[in-house]
């Protein structure tokens, strides 16, 4: 497992952090669901609430978008974020594990070579 | 561990880069630039040899990924999906680049309620383009490399405002004085 995917992990969700300081709810909201949404095909997961997560997101876009933030479809999604934080936790020590075993990079190198250019 | 396809130096830093703006947009703007990284890599990997990988892949998402290599050329296949796709994230681009940086801030403006109404086309969790994203990223040589922290929040601070040496102007804009 590579470590671009790790830093684009750990960006959304400093992302997330940021956004969620400034009061940017939506913003915060859509970034820890990228970074979850990374996490899920590392992990191997099947999200059943999928659907429901992705419903409740576009109501409270649709309620921004009208001039009144829905603080209530909000709260639904934060309960939500609070279970989902375990797939993300998950997906993060995968990645450990495989830096701990040094499979963090991958073969750089065709095999039978003798030699790796130090071009890259 | 299998052997990583090289990317060329200079589609690996462009790769980079819109995988940089990728991860530090939001609101379907965030698709755009994953969209098109995701084009360049399967233009880079070719297109017969990313199925023949997907439809090989034992990894912990083999499923989801066995099924995008299997069902690559159906008409409910991810490549059609990519195509519908193309129209929706336009709109939200395009609304983005309306945006000025303030706007982004300041929320009851005319051009961020545009944007926000084009987000509403886009469904949030995508579990197979971004399975699709990893997988890529995983079997290609760019997954060695890093992106400065800088270029992460470009797109955010920056928004509708001139963007490294460009002048970034409206159709029908004059041209800005630099004296």
């Amino acid at each position: 497992m590579s470590k671009l995917i790790n830093l684009l992990i750990n960006k959304r969700i400093e992302m997330y952090n940021e956004m969620l300081l400034n009061n940017h709810y939506v913003e915060s909201v859509w970034h820890f669901y990228s970074a979850y949404s990374m996490c899920v095909s590392i992990v191997g997961f099947n999200d059943k609430l999928m659907n429901k997560k992705n419903s409740l997101m576009k109501s409270l876009l649709k309620s921004l978008s009208n001039g009144k933030f829905d603080f209530s479809i909000y709260n639904k999604l934060v309960s939500h974020i609070n279970k989902d934080m375990k797939i993300i936790e998950m997906a993060v020590r995968i990645l450990e594990k495989k830096k701990e075993d040094g499979d963090f990079f991958g073969d750089t190198y065709q095999r039978g070579m003798f030699a790796v250019s130090l071009y890259d | 561990m299998t052997d990583l396809i090289g990317v060329n130096q200079v589609f690996s830093q462009i790769a980079l880069k819109k995988l940089a703006y990728f991860g530090g947009s939001t609101l379907g703007n965030d698709i755009y630039y994953m969209k098109e990284f995701l084009d360049l890599m399967i233009n880079i990997i070719g297109e017969d040899k990313l199925i023949h990988l997907l439809m090989s892949d034992s990894s912990n998402n083999k499923s989801v990924n066995n099924r995008l290599g299997n069902q690559w050329n159906e008409s409910k296949g991810i490549k059609n999906r990519l195509k519908k796709f193309d129209k929706i994230v336009d709109k939200t681009k395009r609304a983005y680049d309306c945006l000025n940086s303030i706007d982004i801030k300041k929320k009851d403006t005319k051009d961020y309620k545009y944007y926000i109404k084009n987000a509403e086309s886009i469904s949030m969790i995508k579990p197979d383009m971004n399975s699709l994203l990893v997988f890529i990223i995983d079997n290609c040589s760019i997954q060695k490399m890093t992106i400065k922290d800088e270029d992460f929040k470009r797109i955010y601070n920056k928004g509708y405002k001139s963007f490294g040496d460009f002048d970034k102007r409206r159709v029908g804009d004059k041209p800005v004085n630099k004296e």
